[in-house]
């Protein structure tokens, strides 16, 4: 019942706040300069643009920066003012820990893939979702199935998602950054940095299936079909996540037992 | 001399804090992975060819638009907390005098606006170095970028101008990039200082800074705007070189930033000596 409570008031103080919901039109309108030279190409469409948008824009590690906005810091103003100890008096630490990790990443998730439903959405008034004719070279396994399949958006759907994934593992590993140094612009722009160098870590010294960087562009790492790439992405970001979290929890922990100086 | 050995001291403390400053280390770390992001293309085009690329990259690193809001946004976070009010500065205020000390703070505006862009400058050496082959000239990977089809092939983020391997040898071209590019930096700078002194805040003076950054991006295409956006200043491609187009001289940039700087040096000095002291949380 009390973790109930913690998680709910976590979320409340992300879903009642005007930041979470500007920080998803920060996101659309992001992605729109991102392909702002691609708009007026003949022949385009919400499919090609998302494409452009998660395979080639220069804005996409920026998008990372608009997920962690709305819930990243928390953990900050909740040390710097001392919130976090009639909460933790009521709720423990465990369950306290447990709601900051889960809004974290859930909240993440949401702002980016909001934000990209509705930059298709704005989109799909203008121009088709998939090109007229053959379409078989614009689409990239191992999702490209669901785009002939009966309900072919859920192609773009399910690539926009992963792509949430990604940013929700970071924003997490921006709450684990904030645990250690309990800085509002050092755990905001931690997310951006550590997307950066983990992902280029991962490209080259971990296997394809591993590889952040390629499991953020939703590419075949492991030769299956579309629902089981799409749980193994799934697996793979929670994982890394909970990884984090636990990192978060240990940091936590020492700062309430006063460990850190 | 005596005002200008104390200005010398509350502007040399702003600098000692940079050690401490997490902000500061932040920024570094972004300038170094947009630099890294930005030039990787050109790299890979030089590997691509067998060719290795001249080390006079930086005038081309944000000639476009939307990567220039990139490299310039550090600039506004680094200056954000404008006119650096923290704990000590009442102490400092008290022992230096409110002239001394404005101009302390206004001299550490335009150092760290150098360093900010000769660290930029040496990054797309030091990042590139082992790419690089040191000559005079701009070298063929920038000529094919600049003057075929090649950047818009693999896929280039930032724009090779073909027009300043015309006009500018690579010397040239460096430091008028790097010079005008520094002055714009004093102007954010002291632009977030003089309204964050007259307003007492500190969230005025950024977006004032952030409106002149994103109307650099808005105003491209339209040349007759350019000498309205102090910001497009800084681009060499934005500057008419042999009188024929719409776009500011350099006469008139130089003018135009001088006035600029001079004007809100004043402009800060002033509100300075009626400012009430906030100390506000470290950002």
């Amino acid at each position: 019942m009390m973790k109930r409570r913690a998680l709910s008031m976590s979320f409340m103080q992300v879903y009642t706040s005007k930041v979470f919901y500007l920080a998803i039109i920060g996101v659309t309108v992001l992605c729109f300069i991102s392909v702002w030279d691609s708009l007026k190409m003949p022949g385009v469409s919400v499919s090609y643009l998302i494409e452009i948008f998660i395979g080639l824009a220069m804005f996409k590690k920026i998008v990372v920066l608009f997920a962690a906005i709305p819930f990243v810091s928390s953990f900050c103003s909740d040390w710097k003012c001392q919130y976090i100890k009639p909460v933790i008096i009521r709720s423990g630490i465990n369950i306290y820990i447990r709601a900051k990790i889960i809004t974290c990443f859930v909240t993440g998730l949401m702002t980016v893939f909001l934000g990209l439903l509705l930059f298709i959405l704005v989109l799909s008034f203008r121009m088709p979702i998939f090109p007229v004719g053959n379409y078989g070279n614009m689409i990239n396994l191992p999702l490209a199935p669901l785009a002939t399949s009966f309900f072919p958006i859920s192609y773009i759907v399910a690539r926009c998602f992963v792509f949430s994934l990604s940013a929700a593992l970071w924003s997490v590993v921006g709450l684990t950054v904030s645990a250690f140094i309990p800085i509002h612009f050092v755990a905001i722009a931690s997310t951006v940095i550590a997307s950066y160098f983990l992902e280029q870590i991962t490209y080259f010294y971990l296997p394809d299936w591993l590889n952040l960087y390629k499991l953020t562009g939703s590419e075949d790492v492991i030769h299956q079909g579309p629902y089981i790439s799409l749980f193994y992405f799934i697996f793979v970001f929670v994982s890394f996540s909970a990884l984090a979290g636990l990192l978060f929890q240990y940091q936590v922990k020492r700062r309430i037992n006063n460990e850190v100086v | 001399m005596k005002l200008f050995n104390v200005a010398s001291y509350v502007c040399l403390q702003n600098f000692r804090k940079w050690q401490v400053d997490y902000r500061v280390w932040i920024i570094a770390i972004l300038l170094f992975m947009f630099t890294q992001i930005f030039t990787k293309e050109i790299i890979e085009f030089s590997k691509a060819i067998n060719i290795e690329v001249t080390p006079w990259i930086f005038p081309f690193l944000f000639t476009q638009k939307f990567v220039k809001l990139l490299f310039f946004f550090p600039l506004i976070l680094l200056f954000c907390d404008a006119p650096f009010i923290d704990d000590n500065q009442a102490y400092v205020i008290a022992r230096s005098g409110r002239i001394p000390w404005s101009i302390g703070q206004i001299a550490y505006i335009i150092i760290a606006s150098s360093i900010y862009f000769l660290f930029l400058l040496f990054l797309t050496i030091i990042i590139n170095i082992s790419h690089i082959q040191f000559t005079s000239s701009w070298g063929k990977v920038l000529g094919t970028l600049a003057n075929t089809n090649a950047s818009s092939v693999i896929g280039l983020k930032t724009f090779v101008s073909r027009n300043i391997l015309y006009y500018f040898t690579p010397l040239q071209a460096m430091w008028f990039t790097f010079f005008l590019s520094w002055l714009v930096g004093i102007v954010l700078g002291l632009v977030i200082y003089v309204i964050n002194s007259i307003s007492n805040t500190r969230i005025w003076g950024v977006l004032t800074a952030s409106f002149l950054l994103v109307l650099d991006a808005t105003v491209t295409g339209f040349p007759s705007i350019y000498r309205f956006s102090p910001v497009s200043w800084s681009n060499l491609d934005r500057i008419d070189i042999n009188g024929t187009t719409q776009m500011p001289s350099i006469s008139y940039i130089y003018i135009g930033l001088a006035i600029l700087i001079i004007g809100m040096i004043i402009l800060g000095i002033i509100a300075n000596r009626k400012q009430s002291i906030h100390v506000l949380p470290p950002i």
